[in-house]
């Protein structure tokens, strides 16, 4: 097993590997590599590593890319694009036409319905007081006319 | 190196434009989707990917920086993104990863036993790692470049590459165990 250097340096290996160096800090490790085994073996596995990754092949690009590229910045025609635009605004109004439109709906009848509530009490009573076997108790011996009393009343 | 005035062209939608730059760039984008990709149909999305953010944001280019370099940037996240969605779609459906690997292969394309090794020892850094491994040591990308394309200073560039490089250099050794020496 090698014996580890005290200095070995990864990131001055790398840069000297990288072409770094300036020519004084690369003629010294070179000096340092041809005596330090450590070292030596570690650039000598670095650079075969490098060499072996940057093999310069080329995988064919599927056609497959392209076509989804097209289809995804395709020009939509002008009439399509306004499409979406038009939906947008129709909902809005037909949204707010079911919005009011209830409330004028009930507001109308809700009016009507009291109108014709008034109505039948006003007849219901006027009915109640037609009622021939219904008399106020005698005060004073005076007999006091229902239907007039009840009629005024309302 | 692409021209400004297709550049220029591609702003205004110019289709021919955008197949220019397509041709101009696939191979790099594909490599590095290929790369960081689990999957070759994963490949091929982050790849495609790429190039619609490209024609989308193409209009914001002012010219500041290098082309190229903006594209590679657009690459590389758009990858990262991509493997992120990748990964978290896999997680949820271990069985189709296992199919998808064992029907692709950590080697997208079957020629070449080196190519294939070459994989091999790339899929066993992290998708960063990748990159920054590609952009360096296959690319030949300069190292102020990687640094504008990754947002990094150089000094944190060259730490992640010698780290990266140092565990290739491990499994590589451990790949081809008798490789003669000086």
């Amino acid at each position: 097993m090698k014996k580890e250097c005290k200095d070995f340096s990864e990131s001055k290996i790398n840069q000297y590997i990288d072409g770094e160096l300036d020519d004084e800090k690369r003629d010294l490790l070179e000096q340092h590599l041809s005596q330090c085994e450590y070292c030596r073996s570690y650039a000598e596995d670095l650079k075969n590593t490098l060499s072996f990754i940057s093999i310069k092949h080329q995988p064919e690009v599927p056609r497959s890319v392209w076509n989804k590229i097209k289809e995804a910045t395709a020009e939509k025609e002008p009439f399509f694009r306004l499409v979406p635009g038009m939906a947008f605004v129709s909902a809005v109004l037909i949204l707010m036409i079911i919005a009011i439109y209830p409330s004028y709906i009930s507001k109308k009848e809700y009016s009507n319905g009291i109108s014709e509530y008034i109505e039948s009490e006003i007849s219901y009573l006027h009915e109640d007081t037609l009622i021939n076997e219904w008399y106020l108790q005698e005060e004073e011996g005076e007999e006091i006319n229902i239907d007039s009393y009840l009629i005024e009343e309302l | 190196m692409i021209q400004r005035d297709i550049i220029e062209r591609a702003k205004e939608k110019d289709e021919e434009a955008m197949e220019e730059i397509y041709l101009e760039f696939k191979d790099f984008v594909w490599n590095i989707a290929l790369k960081t990709a689990g999957s070759r149909t994963a490949a091929e999305d982050a790849a495609a990917e790429t190039f619609i953010r490209v024609f989308k944001k193409i209009g914001k280019f002012n010219f500041k920086s290098s082309f190229k370099t903006w594209l590679y940037r657009v690459t590389v996240n758009t990858t990262l993104n991509c493997m992120d969605k990748e990964r978290r779609r896999k997680t949820l459906h271990l069985n189709e990863e296992y199919r998808d690997i064992q029907a692709e292969g950590s080697a997208p394309q079957d020629d070449g036993r080196d190519n294939e090794m070459v994989n091999k020892m790339l899929d066993k850094l992290e998708p960063k790692e990748r990159i920054f491994v590609y952009l360096r040591d296959i690319q030949g990308t300069a190292y102020n470049e990687i640094a504008d394309i990754m947002k990094m200073n150089i000094g944190t560039v060259k730490t992640n590459i010698y780290r990266a490089r140092e565990k290739l250099r491990k499994i590589y050794k451990e790949e081809f165990p008798n490789e003669e020496r000086m």
